[in-house]
C-alpha cells in the first residue's frame, strides 16, 4: 500500500498500523503499534506528529525497544558497556567484537522528555544533589540508580577533558556513588603550530599529529579494558570490520541527510531525522538492525523524492539546526511554523563523517574522536556549521541551548556572530527545556518571527 | 617585562620568569561587566570576571586560559573574536593516574614557552629555570610562615597579592587573638577581591578559617620543588610534579586526592566545620555538595555566590552556620 507523506497523531497510527497489517506488511521482531509505548509511559508520543510510512514506524519501534535489546542482551551473556560522552567513537570499537553491546546511557536525557517527567530520574537526581542547574542529561543518574531504564553496565566508560562540565560532574558524582568509571581523556583540539605536523581530521579539522598519537594511547586503555571484559582480542582485523561497519551506517546517514535537506519537497519531518541521525552514535543497540532501519528510510526518501512528494509547500524556510533539543515536540514545532529542517550539528557531527580505512584503525578511531566538534573550539565549531550551511543552502540558523549545559551559555554568541558575519543569515537563539508545554506559545511567536524575516529576505 | 595574565592555578609562575616575562595570576575586582564577556545567563560569573578584568586591564602583553573549567575553555573564543589581545589555552589534563598525561603536561609546558616568545620572551638556559624555582620556593617558604602570623583573611590576601606580584607583602597587619573562634575551613573555586568579606562574616558569626581551601587559596600552592640534584634532572618534570601531580582539584577524574587532602588537612587542623563556596553555575564545584554532605562527619555548609547581590543572604547563611557548630 502507498499513502501521500502525511504527519499523523499516535490515535491516526492506531488506524494506519491496522491498515498496513490488513495490508500483510513484514514487520520486525520488534514491530508493533505506537501506542504501547502509552501504555508503557511514554507519554509523550500522545503530543507528538509522526510521519505516516512504514520505514519510520520501524525507525519509532527500534528507538523505544532499545531497553528490552539491551536487557536481551545481559540475558544472553553478552557484556555490556555504558560508554559517556564521547558520542560515537568507542562503541565502534565495542561493537567489533560479537559478545559486546555498548550504549549511551547519556541517551537517558530524553527520559524526562518520553516519559513527560513521570519516569522520576530527574526528581532521582535532584534527591543527589544534581539539580536543574544542571544540564537534563542529569537524567542519566537518575536512570542508574533507579535500574528502571537499562541494565548495569558490566564496564563505564567515560571521555574526559575537552568535555562539558556538566557531564564531567554528573559522571563524578555517578562514580562516587559506587560506580567504577575509566575515565579517558580527550585532548581540546588544536590547530597545529609552526613546524608541528599536522593531520587532517574527518570532517574536515586538522590538529597536530602528537594530539592524535596521544588520543590513540588513550583509546588503547579503553580497548585493553573492553577486551579483558569480552574475554576476546580487537585485532585489527576485526577493528577494520567494525569500522567498515560503522561507514556504512554513516554512508547512509550521509544520503538521508543530503536527500532529505535538498530535495524540493521535504521527504522526511525532523523529528524522524533527529532520530535517525542518532543511530550513528551507538546504533540504538543493534548494528545490524540500524543499517536496516536507516536502508527502509532511506528507501522511502528516495520514492517519495522520485515521485515528487513530501511535506510541506516548497517554499518551506531552510533552517540550520544547532544543538538537540530536550523536548522532541519543538522539532514539530518548527514545521508547524512553516520551517524545515536543512542542516543539523546535533553535537554528533564527527559521527557522521566516514572514518578513515587506510591508516591504522586505531589511530583511524582517534582522528576521529577528535573530530569531534565538542572537543575544539567554537570557531571551528561554527566553521563547520557555515560549510554546511553553504552545501545544504540553509537559510537561517537556530541555536537551541541546553538549560544548564556549560557550553550553550557561551557558544551560542560565537556561533551567532561567525554566521552572521560569513554567511549573512539571520540566527535566533533559544532555550529549549525536558517539556516546553509552558513556553510552546512564546517559541512559536520566535520561530514564526524567524521564518517571516526569511521571507522577507527572499523579496529583497 | 610583557604582563601574562591567568587565573588558573596550573600556570607556573616560574616558567613565564624564567622567559624574562612578568606573571600576573589575578583575581578580579568583582564579577566585571565590562569586557568580551555579555552578562548571558549561565556564564560563571567568576569566569567573565576574570576575563573582563585581564581584557581592560592596562599593560596587558597576553592572557593564559586553561582547560581545568570548560567555560573558560570557551572564554578563548571570546578573546580571539573579539579583542587583539594574544590568548594561550594550557591543556591542563583531567585525568592523572597514568603517566602519560604527565608528558602531555610537560610538552604543554613547552608549547606554553613557545607562546611566551612570540609575547617577547626568551628561552632560558637551563640553569636560569632551576634558579627561579628555588626562589620560589624560598619565596613560598616564607608566606606559608606567614599562616602563624596572619588572621585569615590577610593570610588569604598575602596569598593572592603573591601570585599576582611574586612579592610577599611587607607591610602585614598583627594578629588579633582567635581563641574563641571555631576553625572552620573554606573550600571551592576561586574568589574574586569582594568575595573576601567571607573572611569577616565568618570572623564576626564567631568562626576562624585556618584553612582556605579555595581555588585562590593555600590548597593551590605547588608543592615545595626539590633542587637540581645532577644535570640529568628535568626542570620542566620537576615543575610538573609539583604542580600537575600536587596540586588537589574538583576537576581531577576521579577526584579522590581532593578528598584526602581535605581529610589530612581537617585532621591535622582540627577543624569543626566546612563551608564550599563556590559561583553559581560552577558544576565542577557544584556537584561535590552532596558528596561532601555524605563524606564529611563535621557540620557542611554550601554557599552559592553570584559576585553581585547576595552579600545579606550569604551573611544570614554562615551565621546560622557557625551557630550550629558553636
Amino acid at each position: 500500500m502507498n499513502l501521500a507523506p502525511k504527519k499523523i497523531t499516535l490515535t491516526e497510527w492506531d488506524e494506519r498500523f491496522i491498515e498496513l497489517q490488513s495490508a500483510g506488511i513484514n514487520q520486525p521482531k520488534y514491530g508493533g503499534p505506537l501506542r504501547r509505548y502509552l501504555t508503557d509511559g511514554d507519554l509523550r508520543l500522545e503530543k507528538l506528529k509522526f510521519d505516516n510510512s512504514p520505514a519510520s514506524l520501524n525507525l519509532w519501534n527500534f528507538l523505544l525497544t532499545e531497553e528490552d535489546r539491551l536487557h536481551a542482551s545481559r540475558k544472553e551473556g553478552r557484556k555490556i558497556i555504558g560508554t559517556m560522552k564521547d558520542l560515537g567513537t568507542v562503541p565502534v570499537m565495542a561493537y567489533s567484537l560479537p559478545n559486546v553491546t555498548a550504549f549511551y546511557p547519556d541517551g537517558a536525557w530524553w527520559t524526562p522528555c518520553v516519559m513527560e517527567m513521570s519516569s522520576g530520574v530527574l526528581a532521582v537526581a535532584d534527591s543527589l544533589g544534581i539539580d536543574e542547574s544542571f544540564c537534563p542529561v542529569r537524567a542519566m543518574l537518575g536512570a542508574f540508580v533507579t535500574k528502571a531504564h537499562f541494565p548495569d553496565p558490566d564496564l563505564i566508560v567515560c571521555s574526559v577533558g575537552a568535555t562539558c562540565d556538566d557531564f564531567s560532574a554528573i559522571a563524578q558524582r555517578l562514580n562516587g556513588l559506587g560506580y567504577p568509571i575509566l575515565w579517558w581523556e580527550i585532548l581540546h583540539r588544536r590547530k597545529p603550530e609552526r613546524n608541528e605536523q599536522s593531520v587532517k581530521l574527518p570532517g574536515g579539522f586538522e590538529c597536530p599529529v602528537g594530539q592524535v598519537e596521544f588520543v590513540e594511547s588513550e583509546l588503547q586503555r579503553v580497548k585493553l579494558a573492553i577486551e579483558s571484559l569480552a574475554g576476546m582480542k580487537i585485532d585489527d582485523k576485526r577493528l577494520c570490520t567494525g569500522i567498515k561497519t560503522a561507514n556504512k551506517v554513516r554512508q547512509y546517514l550521509r544520503e538521508l541527510r543530503q536527500l532529505t535537506f535538498t530535495a524540493r519537497f521535504c521527504p522526511l519531518p525532523a523529528l524522524e531525522l533527529l532520530i535517525a541521525e542518532m543511530l550513528a552514535i551507538h546504533f540504538c543497540s543493534d548494528q545490524q538492525e540500524s543499517l536496516d532501519v536507516l536502508s527502509g528510510l532511506l528507501e522511502e526518501i528516495r520514492k517519495r523524492i522520485s515521485a515528487g512528494v513530501g511535506f510541506f509547500d516548497p517554499d518551506a524556510v531552510r533552517i540550520f539546526w544547532v544543538n538537540p533539543v530536550a523536548d522532541l515536540r519543538v522539532m514539530n514545532l518548527l514545521e508547524d511554523c512553516g520551517g524545515r529542517i536543512c542542516g543539523t550539528d546535533y553535537l554528533f557531527c564527527h559521527a557522521l563523517d566516514e572514518i578513515p580505512l587506510d591508516i591504522h584503525p586505531m589511530n583511524a578511531l582517534a582522528r576521529m574522536a577528535l573530530a569531534d566538534p565538542m572537543v575544539g573550539s567554537t570557531g571551528d565549531r561554527a566553521q563547520r556549521i557555515c560549510n554546511d550551511i553553504g552545501l545544504f543552502g540553509s537559510e537561517a540558523v537556530i541555536v537551541s541551548r541546553i538549560p544548564g549545559a556549560s557550553h550553550c551559555a557561551l557558544e551560542g554568541a560565537i556561533i551567532a556572530d561567525e554566521v552572521r558575519s560569513k554567511m549573512r543569515l539571520p540566527v535566533l537563539e533559544i532555550e529549549v527545556p525536558p517539556l516546553a508545554d509552558s513556553i510552546l506559545p512564546s517559541l512559536n511567536t520566535r520561530l514564526t518571527a524567524l521564518v517571516e524575516t526569511v521571507k522577507e529576505r527572499r523579496k529583497k | 617585562m610583557g604582563l601574562i595574565v591567568y587565573s588558573c592555578p596550573y600556570v607556573p609562575a616560574e616558567l613565564i620568569v624564567a622567559y624574562g616575562l612578568t606573571p600576573s595570576r589575578i583575581l578580579p575586582e568583582s564579577t566585571g561587566l565590562n569586557g568580551p564577556i555579555d552578562v548571558t545567563a549561565g556564564v560563571c560569573p567568576y569566569m567573565r570576571g576574570f576575563v573582563n578584568t585581564a581584557c581592560t586591564m592596562s599593560g596587558v602583553t597576553g592572557i593564559i586560559l586553561t582547560t581545568v573549567c570548560d567555560q573558560m575553555r570557551h572564554a578563548k573564543d571570546y578573546i580571539e573574536q573579539r579583542t587583539a589581545i594574544p590568548s594561550f589555552l594550557l591543556n591542563v589534563p583531567s585525568t592523572w593516574q597514568i603517566p602519560s598525561v604527565i608528558k602531555l603536561y610537560i610538552s604543554e609546558l613547552k608549547r606554553l614557552g613557545n607562546f611566551l616568545e612570540t609575547m617577547g620572551g626568551k628561552s632560558p638556559a637551563t640553569d636560569y629555570l632551576w634558579r627561579v624555582m628555588e626562589e620560589y620556593t624560598k619565596k613560598r617558604e616564607k608566606l606559608r610562615a606567614l599562616r602563624a602570623d596572619l588572621n585569615a583573611m590577610d593570610y588569604s590576601m598575602a596569598i593572592a597579592e603573591f601570585n599576582r606580584t611574586g612579592q610577599i607583602m611587607h607591610a602585614l597587619p598583627g594578629r588579633i587573638a582567635e581563641e574563641n573562634k571555631v576553625p572552620v575551613a573554606l573550600i571551592g573555586g576561586p574568589l574574586t577581591i569582594q568575595d573576601f568579606n567571607l573572611f569577616n562574616l565568618i570572623r564576626h558569626s564567631g568562626g576562624n578559617v585556618v584553612l582556605d581551601g579555595t581555588e585562590s587559596g593555600e590548597r593551590t600552592m605547588p608543592a615545595p620543588f626539590n633542587g637540581r640534584r645532577s644535570e640529568k634532572d628535568d626542570s620542566l618534570l620537576e615543575l610538573a610534579s609539583c604542580y600537575f601531580g600536587h596540586i588537589p582539584d574538583a576537576f581531577r577524574r576521579p577526584n579522590s586526592e581532593l578528598y584526602k587532602w581535605l581529610k589530612r588537612e581537617i585532621d591535622c587542623r582540627g577543624i569543626k566545620g566546612v563551608i564550599l563556596v563556590r559561583h553559581i553555575w560552577c558544576d565542577k564545584w557544584h556537584a561535590k555538595v552532596p558528596r561532601l554532605r555524605e563524606w564529611l562527619k563535621i557540620p557542611f555548609l554550601d554557599v552559592d555566590i553570584d559576585g553581585e547581590s547576595s552579600a545579606i543572604r550569604t551573611a544570614g547563611r554562615i551565621q546560622a552556620f557557625m551557630e550550629t557548630v558553636s
